[in-house]
């Protein structure tokens, strides 16, 4: 009889260390886990904060008014530092964000090929004094870091950094 | 490299160049007397002496691109 609940004695000891044991086992399982867990949290949240970063684009936005070609803005009719979304907007994109917080009024005319352009930006018009010679001509252009945009401006792109001029151009010409 | 000679003789007829200028993937420039200026740039070109038929120069080796300038050829 003793040696028998010695035999149980022991097994029940055993039996209650493999037990412990594998509790301990699969506590550490957990922790781990949750460290894991935590760690991707952190690399998730890394990874959008600096995509959301990189999405960014800063632009020096200045529209003026220029008659003549005495280098003398008439108006400086807007100027900001402006944060935009999205890597590398066009002039397109920034001119349709400035539209839309109000800072200024973009209007677009529809052409007969069915592309859309510029026809004004507040109260100024692009277009000429259909008058006698010298005609005037009211044409709005734009200036990236100097350097005038010869091509369309929803395919020109601003990166952070640059200063984007939009000058509403007034000369006379002697053609018809 | 493919030249003709063209003359814009109403600022309707520089803005239409203009813009069929700005269209092409390839350099066009305008060429008058010594000033050479950039065909898509309509600033550039009012600063040549458009009185006279200037050259037009385009940076491409196919003349079939001259042929959208026809319009406005001297």
């Amino acid at each position: 009889m003793y040696f028998i609940s010695q035999i149980v004695l022991k097994c029940n000891a055993k039996c209650k260390s493999v037990l412990y044991s594998h509790t301990n086992f699969y506590g550490g399982f957990l922790r781990m886990k949750k460290i894991f867990a935590l760690f991707l949290v952190l690399v998730f949240a890394i990874a959008v904060f600096s995509g959301c970063a990189a999405e960014k684009t800063s632009v020096k936005v200045v529209v003026v008014r220029d008659e003549g070609a005495d280098d003398v803005f008439e108006e400086k009719i807007y100027e900001n530092t402006v944060e935009f979304s999205g890597k590398n907007p066009s002039i397109a994109n920034i001119l349709d964000e400035l539209n839309k917080n109000g800072d200024l009024t973009v209007k677009y005319t529809t052409e007969e090929d069915g592309t859309s352009s510029l026809a004004s930006i507040n109260q100024y018009v692009n277009g000429n004094d259909n008058t006698t010679v010298p005609i005037t001509i009211r044409q709005w252009n734009a200036y990236i870091n100097d350097q005038e945009v010869t091509g369309l401006w929803s395919e020109t792109s601003c990166k952070t950094g640059d200063t984007l001029l939009i000058c509403y151009d007034v000369w006379e010409s002697t053609l018809k | 490299m493919k030249e003709m000679m063209i003359k814009l003789e109403t600022i309707k007829d520089v803005q239409t160049f203009v813009s069929v200028v700005e269209k092409c993937p390839f350099s066009v420039d305008l060429s008058s007397g010594r000033y050479t200026v950039d065909a898509k740039s309509i600033m550039g070109i009012f600063s040549l002496d458009l009185m006279k038929p200037i050259k037009l120069i385009a940076y491409h080796d196919d003349s079939e691109v001259l042929k959208q300038f026809e319009p406005f050829k001297a």
